[in-house]
């Protein structure tokens, strides 16, 4: 954890202790002092206190990183107004500490949002406790179609790009721009998979392409070389592989070293670090992400450089994830004027809550999914050494030149329009 | 000089890097134009009567922010390298005597300087260092940095008001304006605006600032007396970029160089109403207005030119293509001396 509780985690069976309630507790002018109980539950527009819950993972903590820099900058910012801004970062992993954590943050904290969605059971346990405390939870990371159309609920709103995002990104740009028509789906035998996969070859089959193959991999397939020659018997010009951790570099491995007649692209959690200069594993295919170290326009250099200043490290998607799921927490109290849950999220599903990721376009909230609009990037191997590892090829969704309609409408061509969307919130009245 | 003779000279100068001073600026008798070029370490001069280049000198790496010294004798223009967070030998202003067209100091400025104001006493400069979240205050004689104030993060946008009592610094990621009182040089004061600030500008009166959001696409009208929004203009249906911003001499209107959207909104001071939408050359960022309001210029970086437009029709009436990329601001000097307007 950042700020004096490096290395901690809070097992769930254990008692928590002030040290672990508290976390990383970031304010304006440097660590707030801690404050006695009937303090902290005077929580006004003037004290802000957000809430992080992560596991004690790479992947938490990647996550926590972003949220830590999103949350100094906020603290400064509120330091010249005259207020303070904090950020309680607690780890938990498992449905009940998660739900701890939310009950305590709330009741003893008074933090008016939580960040977090390190992974699908986090996500649920997560967006589950908001509902039931009426506090605003950003989801950074999970884009599992399943979880996320489980739990379509008022005050969950995903900073995290979904799958169906992802994949029209990657349709629109290898089928519309890369000419790779003809996609070999591989992937693991679950119903986020078959949703991943059917969404991906509607997207396909909408821009002219061709689905030649599915091959279903369990998760105890060894011989993933005879995955990539099954592939290449369907005469498929791209493998989308919808594969995770272990799977998907061991698949990649043998991709490398086989060097097929077909390119490979797909979808993954994001992961901390996967796409920069140190990243290990296979550089091939092409990736769909969030965010990238090499980014420079719309002030992304100088984001990208708070952020290497700040940890020493390059900027990933999931740090670009929790910086911006703070900033929205911070912006949306200082422009919707209440800290309240409902408020909140009718605030930035009502489309006046736009907000700069460094992307270049205002990004707001669907109304109906609670799915931030936003830009992503396609990375590939660099073509020369000395390049980082990786290189940005594309900015999607691709806006011709001369292109007027409204962002939002140009953003939506990414992702699940309102008719395709199984999670449809009525508008708040 | 003429001919040959001329040329030989000039090329030996360019040879060591220095290109000579605009065709005799002193014999120019209508404002110029200085345009920063970013990509080119350049700044081109345009004569606003024939709206001409009529020269070119060769200033230092990443000309962006330009003004003009209040009596018109000088230009200062704030130049960075690529070394982000640190201050180098490159971090400066350096300071063109408008007569001889020639750089003739380069002023520590802090780190990454971009975008500035001179007070109108001409005695101190004001500058937003963009990497360190600073603005510095610089007394210009002793060329000395006489405060570090922290400001906003990625501070930005430069502005004073007409008296010299207030300085606005806007900051692009946290949204704010910080107020600078110049009597105390420190901040008193900061507001929050819509996303993304990028430049502001007072009215003649010192009454108003406008304040432009990027990524909102909108301009803030602030009370300067009580440093509060008073009212925000969508431009554009919010699909503007707006970043640079002028106000007429008359007060009336106030432009808005829309950056991406390639083009000039005009605004009505009185009603807050969008009169007039101009498309312009590709990026405009910076804009100036001559000292009698009839031409406004905007530095437009994506297509190498410079759009200039008559304000009685609102139309553009010439581009003016400059020898150097990427233009970034510009502002009006008058070669024979006086107040003249200021940019971005």
């Amino acid at each position: 954890m950042v700020d004096g509780v490096s290395g901690q985690q809070a097992p769930a069976s254990r008692a928590w202790t002030r040290r672990e309630a508290l976390g990383a507790v970031v304010a304006a002018g440097g660590l707030a002092a801690l404050r006695g109980p009937a303090e902290l539950l005077a929580i006004t527009e003037q004290d802000l206190r957000v809430g992080l819950i992560v596991p004690g993972s790479a992947v938490g903590e990647a996550i926590e990183r972003g949220a830590t820099l999103g949350a100094e900058e906020a603290a400064r910012t509120a330091e010249l107004l005259g207020r303070t801004f904090e950020l309680v970062a607690v780890r938990a992993a498992d449905r009940e500490a998660v739900e701890d954590a939310v009950r305590r943050l709330v009741a003893e904290r008074g933090v008016y949002a939580i960040i977090g969605g390190a992974d699908e059971a986090s996500f649920a346990a997560l967006s589950d406790a908001a509902e039931r405390h009426g506090v605003l939870f950003l989801n950074a990371r999970c884009a599992d179609p399943v979880a996320r159309d489980k739990h379509c609920s008022r005050h969950t709103l995903h900073v995290a790009a979904s799958a169906a995002m992802y994949v029209d990104a990657l349709a629109q740009w290898l089928v519309g721009e890369a000419g790779r028509r003809r996609w070999c789906f591989v992937s693991a035998a679950t119903p986020s998979a078959t949703a991943v996969y059917e969404r991906a070859r509607r997207a396909l089959e909408a821009r002219g392409g061709e689905a030649v193959g599915r091959i279903e991999v369990d998760a105890g397939t060894d011989d993933l070389a005879a995955v990539v020659r099954e592939i290449e018997r369907t005469g498929a010009d791209l493998a989308f592989v919808d594969l995770a951790g272990e799977a998907r570099r061991r698949f990649l491995e043998h991709y490398s070293a086989a060097a097929p007649g077909f390119e490979v692209t797909g979808i993954a959690p994001e992961a901390p670090g996967e796409f920069g200069a140190g990243a290990s594993g296979p550089r091939v295919g092409t990736w769909p992400t969030m965010w990238h170290h090499a980014l420079s326009r719309f002030g992304a250099t100088q984001l990208n450089d708070r952020y290497h200043s700040r940890f020493g490290l390059e900027m990933d998607a999931l740090g670009w994830a929790g910086w911006f799921a703070v900033k929205v927490a911070w912006e949306a109290v200082n422009r919707a004027r209440t800290t309240t849950g409902s408020e909140l999220a009718r605030f930035l599903e009502s489309g006046r809550g736009a907000f700069d990721g460094h992307k270049g376009r205002p990004l707001s909230f669907r109304p109906w999914d609670h799915q931030l609009r936003q830009p992503l990037y396609l990375v590939r191997p660099a073509a020369g050494p000395g390049e980082g590892g990786w290189e940005v090829v594309a900015e999607l969704p691709r806006v011709a030149r001369g292109q007027t309609a409204a962002s939002h409408e140009l953003l939506d061509q990414l992702g699940d329009a309102e008719g395709e969307s199984r999670c449809r919130l009525e508008p708040l009245s | 000089m003429k001919g040959s003779r001329y040329w030989r000279l000039w090329i030996g100068l360019a040879l060591a890097g220095v290109l000579p001073p605009p065709a005799n600026v002193s014999a120019q008798n209508a404002p110029l134009a200085y345009v920063s070029n970013e990509r080119s370490g350049t700044v081109t001069i345009i004569n606003t009567a024939t709206d001409k280049v009529v020269g070119t000198i060769e200033v230092g790496p990443g000309p962006r922010g330009i003004q003009v010294s209040p009596d018109g004798k000088r230009v200062y223009v704030a130049l960075s390298d690529l070394a982000r967070e640190v201050e180098t030998d490159a971090d400066a202003i350096a300071e063109i005597d408008v007569a001889s067209g020639k750089i003739t100091r380069r002023i520590r400025a802090g780190s990454d300087p971009e975008q500035f104001a001179v007070s109108p006493d001409g005695l101190k400069l004001f500058a937003s260092n963009e990497d360190a979240g600073t603005a510095s205050i610089i007394a210009l004689d002793a060329e000395e940095v006489i405060a570090t104030l922290t400001v906003g993060i990625e501070p930005e946008g430069v502005a004073i008001s007409p008296d010299g009592r207030w300085v606005y610094v806007t900051a692009e990621t946290s949204n704010t304006v910080s107020v600078i009182d110049t009597h105390a040089n420190r901040v008193v004061a900061s507001f929050l605006v819509d996303v993304r600030p990028r430049a502001a500008a007072f009215s003649p009166d010192g009454k108003r600032a406008y304040v432009t959001s990027e990524i909102s696409g909108t301009v803030s009208v602030v009370d300067t007396e009580t440093h509060q929004v008073i009212e925000t203009i969508l431009l554009e249906d919010g699909e503007a970029k707006p970043v640079g911003v002028v106000v007429s001499p008359d007060g009336k209107r106030v432009y808005v160089a829309n950056g991406h959207a390639n083009s000039v909104s005009v605004i009505d001071a009185e009603t807050h109403k969008v009169i007039a939408t101009i498309r312009v050359g590709r990026r405009p960022w910076g804009l100036a207005i001559t000292p009698d309001g009839k031409k406004l210029y905007t530095a437009n970086g994506v297509s190498n030119d410079v759009s200039v437009i008559d304000t009685s029709t609102n139309r553009v009436i010439a581009t003016v293509k400059v020898d150097g990329e990427g233009p970034w601001g510009v502002a009006i000097a008058n070669p024979s001396g006086g107040q003249l307007t200021q940019t971005r």
